[in-house]
């Protein structure tokens, strides 16, 4: 009964002892497990501190000092021949940052989509069992501040800027000093700057004689037409709303959540305004609203009241870099950091993103989020910090 | 004839592997499960960040059990369950005995598209339902309301009996079936015939023979659907916001799940699950600890019952159940494929392949097959091989710690995949010996085997419970020795079960996300994940693309695995 099916299944047990055993180490490229040792080539230049003994100041003024401390740096890179990146989930992110190749093809990119909330545990039990595996972040600046600054896992990002057109600050939207998203201002960069509306209106449903300032959204009649992904958790339904608490206070926000409809995520926000099922929908960020803009479901679409103080914020999303720090690839993170803040990095993440970077000879995004001349808007910086952290607190106890 | 209450036999079987085997057996288990499940019992109690001074105290669970929406998070998870298991667990036991006890037609392939339901990712399902439910778009609320009398909204997805209608749509369903099929098929003819002889119906004697003969299988499928529900939350995220409805693992989805997760608060929670979790095991193991349920022996008798006119009528409702299981959700997942948006049929141009070429020309997405196939392939091998021994151990040897040994391969189930894949990290960093296996394949290989474990060993523990010992002896007084006997006598028996525990071990460990997220690189990263990060993305559609591939992959290997397990083991 089963002699010759058993011969098989003896064949399949022993092959697949044979397949387990040659998959030990992973199928692709092999990752770094351990930190490499530095090359020889790389002992000239290998952290941003000794790059910080010899760069250029931030004025980048003495060209020949700056271009030998980056040839240093670009040789002993190309040697490492790898870097570690960290960014946001999504292909888009990952073709901009892997637009870096083009540009220095004897450089890897190795780039890991993933989620702030999971990364941090990751990094924090791979440091206690003495694996130091990443070279740069990028992502949003909260879990730099809150999660990696607190335990000493980034390096001052200032000392590693080498290029002049990165350090130039005439090049970047109110200047260098307002790129900065931490306290210290040395530690995370916010290479984007778009523009949110706090509320997106379906004018189809909603005219602007019915609805054009935000002390309205407390009316009775648009209870529960407010459609919000969870604001009970960071994104940008928390930028718009902390920064409506900066402006309004607690009371008129907790009676804003009270209007709220929760969905579980924004493209479930964006899906059910624009079919119309609710007239009113809190901050999305771009990349998601984008997909609908290309298929012409948000021409009715508008930012209520989008030049008023409350109308619109100025935020640089999930668009920050900062450089961990006993990088594996010291000097490869150093190289990759300035390509990234130069004109080609950004034109790059600009063309994946279509939102506008905070240089202001990159490549523009798209109209919709590009900041208006004159327009004073809303601070999404690391000054609303304590804002996001009251609002979401706020959500909490509104929504039980 | 097998006897149902006779005590258990004072033999004591040479196992091939001595006393030092089963211990070691023991011993890796104990690091491979106990041990990461005391890390995360132990870190619910830590407070101090990495690198600091350890400071312990009970902020943590003050944190979780102060949480106001608790109480109304656990009344909400018993109602659900209740309320799922009431319904799929009599529906699925009927459905496999029909599948398993009668002539009815295409009966291996109806049981096939069960297991095809069994392979569907939950959130693209979930998805495909709020297509045709949703209370103002939904494509049956509109057919519906063109009908006189009916209401413009008849069904309302997001609604506590949506949640339920989902969940009996998608696995609930669908993985009882796939359990207690093999189990009805296994069982001897002769003792429904002896009570037909007696004069009992069809009904009585499923009611009075097949079901306390069946106790096994029945309290381990019961029990491991009611840890599955207590941990899903993929159905519950989507379908619950809306409605403020939570349960208590979309809880502990929330606390991971936030700008600074709080990990403390989670297992904190996590542990009160095990906790709640570990009495109905001892109760599960007590209830079948005491009595025999042997029906496959050396005189055992296959047979199947006539159907006569009710063969059409239950055919079609089988099949019914069938499709509304797998050719539904699997239908919108394709057709999302190629929509422009998923749902979004009214646009000018609405279809495109667009997605599919820029999934299957991503270098990401090759790697991810080749990663899912080794992980996943490992996995089956790994899992047929430790789960048998395993449960034969448990059920067929005296070792004097096989019950911790039983309670040790329960222990996964109870936690939730996020918080296991944590104490595996833990694991891994924590141990100098195991640290150079972190960021290899090996490491996911490991937590989809441990993820696999209670599932597996529960199904291949029931089937040996069904043996009788006779068939050994008659082996070894033949003068075999017990490699011999295991490989002649009781591996051809078992073969369709370790079938079925291979493969569903391996389309678990190609769906498997929770427990891998944190432990996967960007070389080693999975189909699931690389789905995981497009959903995440707000890529829909691209996310039902890979979906597809999963399905395609998962659903070709049980193909393979029904094929050779068709020719193996005890024939119709």
């Amino acid at each position: 009964m089963g002699t010759i099916s058993y011969r098989i299944a003896a064949s399949l047990v022993g092959l697949g002892l044979l397949l387990a055993t040659a998959c030990a180490p992973s199928a692709a490229p092999s990752p770094t497990v351990a930190p490499p040792a530095p090359t020889k080539a790389a002992a000239p230049a290998t952290t941003p501190q000794a790059s910080a003994a010899t760069t250029a100041a931030p004025s980048a003024g003495a060209g020949a000092d700056w271009q030998a401390q980056w040839d240093k740096v670009l040789a002993a890179a190309k040697q490492e021949g790898t870097v570690v990146v960290s960014g946001s989930t999504g292909t888009l992110y990952r073709d901009a940052a892997t637009a870096f190749e083009q540009a220095y093809p004897g450089i890897k990119v190795q780039f890991t989509g993933i989620k702030g909330s999971d990364l941090t545990p990751k990094i924090e039990a791979e440091r206690q069992g003495g694996q130091y595996l990443w070279d740069v972040y990028t992502g949003g600046w909260t879990t730099i501040n809150q999660d990696f600054l607190p335990n000493g896992i980034v390096d001052p990002l200032k000392p590693a800027l080498i290029l002049p057109e990165v350090t130039d600050t005439s090049k970047w939207l109110n200047g260098m000093q307002g790129a900065w998203m931490d306290p210290d201002g040395k530690y995370a960069f916010g290479f984007g700057a778009y523009t949110e509306p706090t509320i997106y209106v379906n004018r189809s449903l909603v005219p602007e004689s019915q609805l054009n300032n935000h002390d309205q959204l407390l009316d009775p009649q648009w209870k529960g037409k407010i459609v919000s992904a969870d604001p009970r958790k960071a994104g940008a339904q928390n930028e718009g709303s902390s920064w409506l608490l900066k402006l309004k206070g607690q009371d008129w926000l907790t009676k804003f959540y009270g209007q709220l409809t929760m969905v579980s995520d924004e493209r479930s926000a964006i899906e059910a305004l624009v079919r119309g099922n609710y007239p009113l929908m809190m901050d999305v960020s771009p990349p998601s609203y984008e997909e609908f803009v290309q298929q012409g479901l948000t021409k009715d679409v508008q930012g209520l009241n989008p030049e008023s103080p409350e109308g619109s914020l100025l935020v640089s999303g999930a668009l920050n870099v900062a450089l961990f720090n006993k990088a594996p690839h010291p000097n490869a993170a150093i190289v990759y950091i300035n390509w990234l803040l130069s004109k080609q990095g950004q034109d790059a993440f600009v063309k994946a993103t279509n939102v506008s970077s905070r240089r202001l000879d990159a490549i523009p995004g798209d109209p919709f989020y590009t900041p208006k001349p004159g327009v004073q808007y809303g601070d999404a910086g690391i000054s609303s910090m304590p804002y996001k952290e009251k609002a979401i607190t706020i959500a909490k106890q509104v929504f039980k | 004839m097998a006897s149902l209450s006779l005590p258990l036999p004072r033999r004591r079987f040479k196992f091939g592997l001595n006393d030092a085997g089963h211990w070691s057996l023991l011993a890796l288990l104990m690091v491979l499960v106990v041990w990461p499940v005391v890390l995360i019992v132990l870190n619910s109690f830590q407070m101090a960040r990495p690198g600091q001074a350890a400071v312990y105290s009970l902020d943590a669970w003050r944190q979780a059990l102060s949480d106001p929406a608790l109480l109304n998070a656990v009344r909400n998870t018993v109602t659900l369950v209740a309320a799922k298991e009431g319904i799929a667990f009599p529906v699925a036991i009927l459905i496999a005995w029909v599948l398993a006890r009668t002539d009815l037609p295409g009966s291996q392939w109806l049981e096939f598209l069960f297991w095809i339901g069994f392979f569907l990712p939950a959130l693209p399902v979930t998805l495909g339902w709020i297509l045709l439910l949703h209370p103002q778009y939904g494509l049956l609320n509109q057919l519906v309301s063109m009908l006189p009398f009916m209401g413009k909204s008849t069904f309302n997805i997001y609604s506590f009996w949506g949640i339920v209608w989902v969940h009996l749509a998608s696995v609930t369903i669908a993985i009882k079936v796939m359990l207690l099929t093999p189990a009805f098929r296994n069982m001897d003819a002769s003792l429904e015939e002896a009570s037909r002889v007696a004069g009992a119906s069809t009904f009585g004697t499923l009611a009075r023979i097949v079901l306390p003969v069946m106790t096994p299988v029945l309290s381990v499928t019961l029990l491991l659907s009611i840890i599955y529900s207590l941990q899903a939350f993929e159905i519950e995220l989507v379908l619950g916001l809306p409605i403020h409805f939570y349960v208590f693992s979309t809880e502990i989805y929330n606390l991971i799940h936030q700008e600074q997760p709080l990990y403390a608060a989670a297992t904190a929670l996590s542990t009160i699950i095990l906790g709640m979790m570990v009495p109905l095991i001892v109760m599960q193991r007590w209830a079948t600890g005491k009595r025999r349920y042997t029906t496959v022996t050396s005189q055992f008798k296959g047979h199947q019952i006539q159907l006569r006119k009710w063969k059409l009528p239950v055919f079609l409702l089988v099949l019914a159940s069938a499709l509304v299981i797998t050719a539904v959700p699997l239908a919108f997942i394709v057709l999302g494929t190629f929509m422009k948006l998923f749902g979004f049929f009214n646009l000018a141009d609405a279809w495109t392949t667009a997605h599919w070429s820029s999934v299957l020309s991503d270098p990401i997405f090759v790697s991810s097959v080749w990663n899912t196939v080794i992980v996943a392939g490992g996995t089956a091998l790994g899992a047929m091989a430790l789960f048998t021994i395993i449960s034969y151990v448990v059920v067929r040897t005296r070792f004097a710690a096989r019950g911790a040994l039983d309670f040790t391969s329960w222990l996964p189930s109870t936690l939730p995949g996020i918080i296991l894949g944590l104490g595996l990290l833990w694991l891994f960093l924590g141990t100098p010996v195991l640290r150079p296996m972190y960021g290899t394949v090996f490491i996911l290989i490991v937590a989809t085997v441990v993820g696999s474990m209670p599932l597996g060993v529960q199904i291949i523990k029931a089937n040996l419970s069904q043996l009788g010992f006779e068939l050994e002896e008659a082996a070894r007084i033949s003068g075999g020795s017990w490699w011999s006997m295991f490989r002649h006598v009781m591996l051809p028996l078992i073969m369709p079960t370790l079938l079925l525990v291979g493969t569903v071990s391996f389309i678990s460990a190609s769906k498997n996300v929770s427990s891998v997220a944190l432990i996967a690189t960007s070389a080693t990263s999975p189909l699931a994940l690389l789905q995981m990060n497009l959903m995440a993305d707000g890529s829909y559609e691209s996310a039902a693309v890979v979906g597809v591939m999963v399905v395609a992959l998962t659903t070709g290997v049980a193909l393979i695995a029904r094929i050779f397990g068709l020719r193996v083991g005890i024939a119709r």
